[in-house]
Parts: structure tokens; sequence; C-alpha cells
């Protein structure tokens, strides 16, 4: 910025030394006047609006930096309870990912020739309609389903599901959260009668011992790890974890346990519990059901076996014990690398198992606490009438049918009677044939459900695939019939509901491109389209549902009715479920931080939690001669989420996170001739990738570890899913390795 | 993003629908839609509003910043004599979430892919003793910074107060030489602004009792502003070999005040079992073509004079007689200064480059070259002029003493750097070996019988002791276990795999050129003496550019976990 009194002189005479001008005032720096500290003189915003963030499940409160109304910049929220002022690369990259040259700003069909050709909206809707209800008449209404998502607002999966199922005559549908949050969502169900993560993140600085069971969350939720830090009790640290991560960096004791023998071993720590008797006799009398059959379960799980069955030493198993056994506030925090397994409904129970049987739940500090994936999983889990009727309701069941029909005003036969396929269901439905046409909204299925050589085969088999997605360019938009262009977060309005049940806020603070539309929206205009428009009238903005999943919840274990509207969300900065009507009435505003099972009332029935427990079972694909290799995969960037659809949008992220890689032990690389940066070949029975490999100690021999953000990666998983919750299990597939070209690794990561 | 203009609502009044203004729309969304669409009208006009901040949040004015979370982590007292800010990092607490890499991008407004703080990965090979060690490192603002010591235009000052490095970006023309002379690769070349930008700890935030971004943004608190002082930061008796982390430069080169404080035993470990990606695989560097001509052309030209002068002061040739040979060798060396300005973001200001002629030897090297072409016109003047023929002995040594002076400054500018790869002993043998070779092998063309193939034959010679050094490296590439610390070696394994072609051609051409001027000997016809020596010499030129651009582009160095972006 040059004054304006100053004239620039046209031939200015050399300067020798020039210690400021143009260049140096690109950086200037200024005190907000809004209270912000000191920001880019460039950015320096009029207004802040606060939305809480679009990726993962932490929930953090972002403030989105205005300037004339639009969004210019994000910072963390240093008022919001979850992150108080911290953020993690993709908050704070946010806004980023909104401007890419691939935004779908068009509807775009699929000619004949295989390319794309912009259509109007009109033209969208009405060849949806037309496709699909051809597709139902011909085949019957089961013959269309949808694979939903846990990154769009409640109000949009609400609205999804009613105009799905209610509307369309859609049975089937279900959503990515398949994927991470179903076995956490089954296993709270079947122990405590409702899927309720019981704690909220004060609890982790108030533990004396955590145990973190299949988690990385310096990785994966590094504000979660934040209030780990925070705990001034000096807390024991236990990591249960095949690799070294940055997680078992930090832990008192890292449980290097082989891949997928947790339920032996968290059996064996029962049954060692039990022995040294850390029994809390008093609470399993009071609030559970079923502990003379566990105790008589887990006695086999003597420490010799689990040594054995675990590779973990006699000698850990019992500083274990005696850790857990000691420590007054202990909690147990699992995330994928439990719920994705083919026994991780029985894994997350044995977890839940653990804490009732020493009473370490309902109190400040404890809990067995699944620490969720995706922004709004637990709004998918409640509302996304997929698995579930509305509100955690049953299909099957004619009074909640019934209660769902009087409060939405609908018709009750338009209520689907049976269950929902699941996921890998309906994929076997397409491949069968009797699932012709797919609606897929805000998911990659093409690069995250397993075993995806496959699926990419499916999804071109089908008569009729709707994308809608921010991108036209993501994997499976690319295998689209038609792509519907979405809004995305920061474009739109509605909620999130977090790991620890907190409902918070999302702002429309900067305009989608073309034609883009807000997912809510496009719901719209197809219900109208449709002919159901009417059934959904009285949704006009997202607040209106918002207005019907108060009504939905009232007197549900997630009952919300005390949430009077999004402003007293941004007020209280976010508000836990449940909060009543009654609620509000006695306490006003609510608490920050509210856990549940206090009164050690669970929402069984008897009010008792179950302890539940199964024979572990064999691996589906043991290694072998051939495929020597166990395949562990995960997250294996803070800078990219999932399969990277926004995150790689952004150059800064894309800068932060690693190049595809397999971390290899170097007892292994030394005996396959792998050097450090090697291009290798990683081959199962059903694809093979091509990636460098990182030589460390961080995996055991014989094991090897790829991030789930790699295309490639999924094509070497094997489809299994837990019988219980059907969620996929990413992290046990047998695969082999070897040296491809005899370059070494240079010009890596570099240019 | 559509641009906002005004559309007249002309959509037809549905009363199912709020009535809305049709503000900030593009025409091109809404013409496209038919006029009897009206909720498709309503619904893209309704994505163009934006989220009314009143509506929901009446506090906006009032955002805090995150002042009261880091007052633990600022320093608590005031600055003495002799003390300096430093970044302390506790490496228990970071854990490779890189928010201090993105904040520091976004709270400083800086471009698209730039960022001041790097996160790098600290491994382990050892069976026993596996760690994943995350490592946040930014400019270290050194006691005695390399990048102040090189820069030829004064574009970096050292707060006598603070002790913060700071870059004049105003002042900056773009050398790129704190680049090579900063050991931790802190200063980043901004191409689009053709100037170098650095962390500067945001200094202005201090001023204000702000803790810089970075130290914000740590959800960990791993980062702090401690106060430290030259002494007891990098106290003179410490060991010489000290540095910051494993694998790291090493810190006697600039005293970095940065500290890393860390209670995991694991990753002090002495064996070479630790490794970070900068140590384990190795990039071709930047090339730097201009650099290159520039070496190569001045170090031929100063080598021609070389030998003009000796054969002056031997008495085995007139002045006037070797006229030619000058005036050609001045034309190279004019060409080959003038080369280097290509290399400069900014190059109009090139004026400013001997400014720094106290401490930076690029400041010196362009003086010297500077007086050396003026000398040479000198020279020239008295080998044209026979009545000056007596003094053009002196004007000739003169010339030759000050481009050997210019071709010292050159050879101790990536000296200084103290890489290894580029050590005096390895830059000596390759700039004199250039010098002399190609010196000799173009005054040859000016000069007849055997004398010139004598000459030649030296010249090749020359050059080819000018590869010795990468000759060295090749070998040691075929050492079995290359430690981390063997730069010979790991620069070796480019040449042999990246770097094949280039380090190919350079034998080749030296064969050459062997083979043609041992030809020449043989020879006695004009004019095929001349289509012998003339490819002799342009091989012998191109086995030189080719080397030197070897020099740059397969060295290797101790790199601080995080350079590699």
């Amino acid at each position: 910025m040059i004054p304006s009194d100053v004239k620039t002189k046209r031939w200015p005479l050399p300067v020798l030394h020039q210690r400021t001008g143009k260049l140096t005032e690109r950086l200037n720096r200024e005190t907000s006047e809004i209270g912000l500290g000191s920001l880019p003189t460039r950015k320096l915003p009029d207004a802040v609006m606060k939305s809480v963030c679009g990726f993962c499940s932490t929930g953090c409160g972002l403030n989105i930096h205005l300037r004339d109304g639009v969004a210019i910049s994000v910072t963390p929220d240093v008022e919001y309870p979850v992150n108080t002022g911290m953020a993690c690369p993709k908050g704070w990259e946010s806004l980023r990912v909104l401007d890419a040259p691939d935004r779908a700003t068009t509807p775009l069909l699929r000619q004949a020739n295989g390319d794309f050709q912009a259509i109007s909206w009109q033209q969208a809707t009405a060849t949806f309609c037309d496709r699909f209800k051809s597709i139902q008449a011909e085949h019957g209404p089961e013959s269309v389903a949808f694979l939903s998502t846990g990154q769009i607002a409640t109000e949009e999966m609400f609205f999804l599901g009613c105009l799905t199922k209610f509307g369309m005559g859609i049975v089937h549908g279900d959503g990515n959260t398949r994927q991470c949050m179903a076995t956490a969502a089954v296993a709270y169900k079947q122990s405590f009668g409702f899927d309720s993560p019981p704690f909220t993140y004060a609890d982790l600085e108030l533990s004396d011992v955590l145990v973190f069971v299949g988690a990385n969350p310096c990785l994966a939720h590094p504000i979660i790890w934040q209030r780990v830090l925070q705990n001034r009790n000096n807390p024991v640290l236990i990591v249960i974890d095949p690799r070294k991560t940055e997680t078992a960096m930090a832990a008192n004791e890292h449980v290097a346990l082989m891949p997928k023998s947790d339920l032996a071993l968290l059996y064996g720590l029962a049954h060692l519990l039990i022995e040294a008797g850390a029994v809390d006799q008093d609470f399993v009398k009071a609030h559970t059901l079923g502990y003379e059959e566990f105790r008589r379960h887990v006695s086999t799980f003597d420490a010799q076996t689990v040594s054995q069955q675990t590779g973990i030493s006699v000698e850990q198993l019992h500083r274990l014990v005696h850790l857990i056994a000691g420590g007054k506030r202990v909690s147990f925090w699992w995330t994928m690398g439990v719920n994705q397994s083919y026994q991780g409904v029985r894994t997350a129970q044995s977890i839940i198992n653990l804490a009732l049987l020493t009473g370490n739940i309902g109190r400040p500090g404890t809990g067995a606490n699944s620490i969720t994936g995706q922004s709004n999983a637990m709004g998918s889990r409640l509302f996304s009438n997929t698995t579930n009727l509305l509100g955690h309701r049953d299909f099957t069941s004619a009074e909640d049918r019934q209660c769902v029909a009087e409060i939405l005003s609908i018709p009750v036969d338009r209520i689907p009677t049976k269950n929902s396929l699941a996921y890998d269901q309906i994929m076997a439905g397409i491949e069968s044939g009797h699932i012709r046409g797919l609606w897929v909204i805000a998911t990659n299925t093409a690069h995250s459900w397993i075993g995806s050589s496959r699926v990419r085969e499916l999804l071109a088999k089908l008569d009729f695939l709707v994308v809608q997605d921010m991108y036209h360019s993501t994997d499976t938009a690319r295998l689209a019939d038609l792509v519907l262009p979405a809004a995305g977060w920061g474009e739109k309005e509605g909620t999130f509901i977090n790991s620890e049940r907190r409902v918070g806020t999302i702002k429309r603070a900067s305009r989608a491109p073309g034609q883009a539309l807000a997912d809510f929206s496009i719901l719209r205009l197809l219900a109208d389209a449709w002919g159901c428009g009417e059934l959904f009238s009285k949704w006009q903005r997202p607040v209106d549902v918002f207005g019907a999943m108060k009504q939905i919840s009232a007197g549900r274990a997630c009952d919300i009715t005390g949430i009077e509207d999004y402003a007293m969300l941004d007020r209280c900065g976010g508000v836990q479920w449940p909060w009543t009507v009654s609620d509000a009435a006695t306490l006003g505003v609510p608490p920050t931080h509210r856990r549940l099972f206090q009164d050690g009332r669970f929402y069984h029935s008897d009010g008792r939690a179950r302890f539940i427990f199964i024979e572990p079972k064999a691996v589906p694909e043991p290694t072998c001669a051939e495929y020597p290799f166990v395949l562990l995969t995960g997250r294996g960037s803070v800078s990219q989420w999932h399969t990277e659809t926004r995150t790689a949008k952004s150059p800064m992220l894309r800068q932060l996170s690693p190049a595809p890689s397999v971390e290899v032990n170097p007892s292994d690389a030394a005996r396959l001739g792998i050097s450090y940066g090697d291009l290798v070949e990683v081959v199962s029975r059903r694809g093979r990738a091509e990636v460098r490999a990182i030589v460390t100690s961080n995996v055991q021999p014989n094991q090897l570890f790829m991030a789930m953000h790699d295309l490639q990666t999924n094509l070497l998983t094997l489809e299994s899913v837990d019988s219980e919750s059907r969620q996929p299990c990413y992290k046990h597939c047998a695969v082999n390795l070897r040296r491809l070209k005899k370059e070494s690794g240079v010009r890596y990561g570099c240019s | 993003m559509t641009s906002p203009a005004t559309v007249p609502t002309t959509a037809r009044s549905n009363p199912a629908l709020p009535e809305v203004a049709l503000p900030e729309v593009a025409f091109s969304v809404l013409d496209s839609v038919p006029e009897d669409f009206n909720l498709l009208r309503h619904l893209l006009t309704e994505q163009s509003e934006l989220t009314a901040v009143e509506l929901f949040s009446n506090r906006h004015v009032e955002a805090t910043h995150a002042g009261a979370l880091y007052q633990a982590l600022m320093p608590t007292s005031a600055l003495q004599s002799g003390q300096q800010y430093a970044f302390e990092v506790d490496l228990d607490a970071c854990s490779g979430c890189k928010a201090c890499v993105v904040a520091c991008h976004t709270l400083n407004g800086l471009d698209e892919q730039e960022t001041w703080r790097k996160v790098g990965i600290l491994n382990s090979t050892a069976v026993t003793l596996p760690i994943v060690q995350h490592v946040t490192t930014a400019c270290h603002h050194c006691i005695d910074p390399g990048c102040l010591k090189g820069c030829p235009v004064l574009a970096y000052e050292k707060d006598a107060m603070t002790g913060i490095v700071r870059h004049l970006d105003d002042q900056c023309f773009g050398c790129k030489y704190c680049l090579m002379m900063c050991p931790y690769e802190v200063p980043q070349y901004n191409a689009s602004l053709g100037i170098v930008r650095k962390c500067d700890m945001c200094a202005g935030r201090l001023e204000v009792g702000e803790a810089p971004a970075c130290v914000q943004a740590c959800p960990n608190s791993a980062i702090r502003i401690s106060i430290v002082s030259a002494e007891t930061s990098r106290p003179e008796d410490a060991n010489k070999n000290d540095r910051l982390l494993d694998t790291a430069p090493l810190n006697r080169l600039t005293q970095p005040t940065t500290r890393y404080i860390s209670n995991r035993r694991d990753i002090h470990s002495p064996s070479n079992e630790i490794f970070s990606r900068e140590c384990a695989v190795d990039a071709v560097q930047p090339g730097h073509l201009p650099l290159v001509a520039m070496l190569v052309l001045t170090q031929a030209s100063v080598g021609v004079w070389c030998v003009v002068a000796t054969v002056l002061l031997l008495n085995l040739r007139s002045a006037s007689s070797v006229f030619a040979a000058s005036v050609f060798a001045t034309l190279v060396g004019t060409i080959g200064v003038h080369a280097a300005l290509l290399h400069l973001g900014r190059p109009w200001l090139a004026f400013r480059s001997i400014l720094g002629w106290r401490r930076s030897w690029l400041s010196r090297e362009a003086i010297a070259f500077g007086l050396y072409l003026s000398a040479a016109a000198i020279a020239i003047a008295c080998c044209v002029f026979k009545e000056l023929n007596s003094v053009a002995t002196v004007a000739v040594c003169g010339t030759a003493f000050l481009g050997c002076l210019a071709v010292v400054c050159s050879a101790m500018i990536y000296i200084a750097t103290r890489r290894e790869l580029w050590s005096p002993a390895r830059t000596s043998l390759e700039f004199v070996g250039t010098t002399l070779g190609l010196g000799l092998a173009t005054t040859s063309l000016f000069t007849e019988g055997t004398a010139a193939a004598v000459m030649l034959l030296c010249g090749t010679a020359f050059c080819t002791s000018s590869l010795l050094p990468k000759l060295i490296d090749w070998r040691a590439a075929l050492k079995p276990n290359l430690l981390w610390s063997d730069f010979s070696g790991r620069s070796g394994r480019l040449l042999r795999v990246d770097l094949r072609n280039a380090f190919s051609i350079v034998i080749g051409c030296l064969a050459l050129g062997s083979c043609l001027s041992v030809a020449l000997f043989f020879v006695s016809h004009t004019s095929l003496r001349v289509s012998i020596a003339i490819p002799a010499v342009v091989a012998l030129l191109v086995s030189q550019l080719f080397t030197r651009w070897l020099y740059f582009a397969s060295v290797v160095f101790a790199r601080m976990p995080g350079a590699i972006a």
C-alpha cells in the first residue's frame, strides 16, 4: 500500500539499501480490531462466523473470517469447548479445499460415447426420476438403493432418509459410516441398550489411567490428543497397537500385540483382573447382567495362553493388570483398530466389559469410549433413517413406525416394514442383479469400500449410477451416469454431532460454484420432481428439519428437545445430547461437559448393562508361504482425510502428506534386498500396488502397513465383515512384497 | 465462484415460496433456468446468499484470540544484553500434527505452498528400538547466521535486541546464495516474487506480546519462545560434532539457537540406526545452469589470461601476438559474468551485489570479476598500441592475477558453505582444473605447431583432473551398507542412477578430447588441424560444463529432518 500523496517517480534513482517497500508490505501484519490477534493485512476480516469443522468427529470449533460477508480465512475458535483454540491442518485449510477446478458446477450426464455433458437441473432431476422409476417399475422398488455419508449435515441425512424411504419407496440405503462406526454402534446398543458413547472430552483430562486400543489419536484425532496432554494427573498411558505409532511412542506401556489378537488379550486382561480382585463387585451386582457367565468364559484365558496368542509377555500382561487395577479413574478409548475387524463388535464389547468389571463408567475420567470417525457419523447413527428408523428406532416395529408417522404427519404405510440391507449386502445385491440403480451421496465408494478392484466392476454393472458430490473427479463420480453438483462444508447450513454427542452448527460462508446446490436443496428438487414434494413441503430450510429431529428425539436417549435453535448451539459452544425440555427447565444452561450413566442406569429396560462375549475366531485370511505378510492399513497422515477427495485440493495439505508408501520391518527389507525409498510391489490375492518402501522397525517383522488414503490400498484388502455390525475388516489380509526395480530411492518426494 | 451482479426479480412469485430478493447472482446461473422452474430459481438464489452473521451470533465482533493459552510459552523476563529469543521444542510433545506448519502459512499470509515451519520425522532401523519422532523445525535464528554472512546485498539483519534474523524482502535480489549458506535450508526462494523469504519469529507479534503463529497453534504446547545467550546456548567447550538432532547439520557451522528437548532415551541413540527421510533418500539438487555457465566461462577466460601471461613472462612471444587470444578470452569472460544475471530473481538490482564485500564471498567475486574485466580492457589496449607494449606484460600479468583472485572468490563462495563435497580440496581441484584446462586448450587454438598440440594435451589433462572428486564419489558408492554420513558414497549413488547420463557425457567428452589432442601431434595440414582442435576444445568445454553441473546437482550434505518438504 503506497500512500496516495507519494507520487512514484517514473525513473527513480536506484536505491542501494531498501529496508521497506512493496515486497515487505506483502507480509505486513496488523492487530485485527475484532480480537483475533495479529493477522495478515491483506486478509484482515471485518466479521467472524462460527462453525464446527467438517472433517473428523472431534468436531472442533472454527472461526470463519469474513470480509464483506465472504469467507477469506479460517482460524480455530478459542471459546469452543472441544478444541480451545486449536485445529489440525485439515481444519486450518477448510476453505482452501472448496476452491478447485474440478468442482462440479452443473449436473453432468453421461452420453452414449462415454463423455459427460453438462445438463440443466431440470433435465437432471427429470432423468433421475425417469431412470430410477423405470428401474423400480421393472425390477421392483427394492432394485434402487442409496449410499449415504457421515459428511453431510444431520438435517440433510434426515431429509435424505425420509425422501428415499418414505417418498421414493426405496428400502435399501446405507452410509459410509458402515465403514467406520457400525461396530461401535452395535456394541453400545447391545451392551448399553442404546448407541450411546458415554464420555465427554474432559474425561481425557481427568483419568489417571488411559487405555487406547487400536487408536492413534496423534495422527487421526490430534485435538483429542491435545486433551490427553492437558491431563494434569500425570496419567499412565497404555497403547494397544501392533505398530509403534506416535501415540505408542508416548505410552508408558506399548502393547505391541499380534494383529487381530486383541480379543484374546482383552479377555486375558479381564481374567487377570478378576483373579487380582480388581472387580467392582457392588457396581457389577447393581448395574450389570451376565457377569458370572463372563467370568467363566474368560477363565480359560490365563496369562500363559494369552501370551502365546498375542505375543505379549506374561510380565507385561501382569504389569497392565496392575496398572488398570490400581487406577482410580481408568478410561478406555478405541477407534478403527477395533471397529474395522471381522469380530469388532465383540472386541469393542470386551473393552466395555473391562470398564463394567472395574466400575470405570459413569464417573469423571472413566468410560468405555469409542472415538468416532467422520464429522457427522453420530448424526448418521441417530437420524439417517438407514440401519435404524429415525431416532434409533426399529423399522420392523409397528409401534415405532406408527410413532414416526404421527410425528412427521406421513401415512404409516409409507414406512418400510423391513430393515435395509447393509453396505456389503447392497454391493452383493448389485452383483446378483437385484440392485440395479444406485444413488451415492458424498462418499467415494470406488476408493473406500474394501476390495475396491471388485467394487469398480460392480458399479460399472449398474443400470444407473447417480453420484452427488462436490467434485466431478472422485473415483466414484467418474463411473457415474449422472453427477449432481453439491455444495460442501462452508457453503451450507445445518448441524453436526461429534464423538462426545455434541451438536454444533455449520454455516454458509462461501458461495458454491456455478449451479452447485446444498444437498438439502438437491433433495428438495428431487422430491419435487419425483412427485412427493407435498410430503415434505414443511421442510424448506435445514432449520425446519432440525425441528423435526427434535420431535423425533423426544423421549429417546438422544433427546434434544431442550435445544432451542441454532443460535443457542452457538451460544453454548454446542450442546451434548441428551438435552431435554425438562433438563432445560431445571438446569437452564447446559453444562459444558456431561457424561452418561452417572446414576448407573443403562438403556436396557432393566437398566442393566450386559456382559457380552464370544469365543475368538481365526482370521479370515491367514498368511501362507505365497502371501507371508499381514497387511495393516490405517491413517497415514494427519493432513489427509480418507480418500483425499477434499484434502488433496489444498496445495498445503498435499505438501504435508507423504507419497504412497508401505512400511516394512528392517529384517524383512534386508531379506528381500529392499532399501528405504525403493519402488516395491505389494500383492494380495485380489490386487497389486506399487509404492515406495519405508524401512522402519515401527512395524513388526512379517507385517506391512499402508495408508488408506492411497487408492491402491483397498485393491489389496479382503472383503470380510463383522457378522454383527457388517463393518468390513480393513486391518488384516495376507499379502506379499517384492522389490520392483533395480533403482534406489532417489527422486523421492522432492522436485 | 460466480461474479456478483444484480438480477431483476423476474421470477413469477409462487405463493408456496417466501418472497426473496435476488441479489448477487450471476446472470449466467439464473438465465439458464426456465422461468417456470420456480423452486430451482429460489434454491439457486438462496445458495448464493450467505448465512447472515447476526442470525447466529451477535458476538462476532468480540472473537477472542488465544492470548491466555500461550502466555506460559512466552518468555517471562526481559532480554538482557548478550541474550536473544530462541525457539524451544519439546520433542516428547510434538506428535506430528503439523498444525504449526499450516498456522504459519495462514497467519502470516504466505503464498500457496509457502510455509516457514516444517515437520520432519526420525525413524529407526533398530529392531529392538522402534521409534517415530516428529520434529518441527523453522529458522534457528543462529548466533552466527550463514544466510547473513553470505548475503551479497546485506538483506539479512540480526536484531541487536532480540537476536531474530530478519530478511529485508525489498533489498533481496534473489541470488539464492543464502539457500546454500544456511545448513538448515531455511530461506525459501519465491519464484513469483523473485526473492527469498523466511521466518522472522513473528517479530511483530512478539513486539505486541503475542506468540508466534506456530507457538499459538501447537495443540500440544510443544513450541515455546525461550531466552538464550550465546554462552549457554552453544558453549565454546561443546563437542565439535554436536548436532541439534541425530543426522542434522553440525551446530558449529552457524550456532543455531533452537533447543530440542526430550526425555526419550531412544532418539539420542548414538548408533547409525536413527535416520530421517533426508538421509535415507537423496534427490538431485538444482543444477543452477546460469552459475554453471558463469563459472566455466569465466574460468576459461581467466585460464587463457594466465597462459598468455606465462607466455609473455617467459618471453616466448610478443605482446601483440597474443592480442587475439586476449580479446577472445575477455569476450568469453564478459559473457560468463553476465550469465550470472540469469540466476538472479531480480537482475536489475545486480548493482547491489557489491554491498556485502566485508563478509560475502559473492560480493568479493563480483568486485574481483569487475576489476578483472577492467584490467583485461587495459591489457588489450597495451597490446594494441605499440607504444604501450613495454607495459603490456605488466598489464597482462595483472589481469591474470586479478582473474585468479576472482576464481578464488568463486571457489570460496562454495567452500564457505562448508558442505563436505564442496571442501577446499575438492572445489580447488575442480576449479583449477577447469581454469588451466580450458585456458590451455583455448589458447592452443591461437597457437601453431607442436606447441599447440602440447597445450591441448595438457589442457585435456587438467580438464580430466577436475572430474577426480566425482570419480571418487562414483567409487565410494560401491561400499556396502553406506552410512548416512558417507556423503561421497551417497553422491556416487546419485551419479550411478539419476545422473548417469550426465556423468557418461563428461567421460565421453574427455575421451574425445584426449583422442583428438593426441591426433593433433600427427597432423600438420592447417585446415585439418583446425578441424581437429576446435572439436577438441568444444568437447573439453562440454565436459567442464557438465562437470560443474554435477558439482551442484550431485551434492549431498547433512540435512535437517523436514528439509524435504
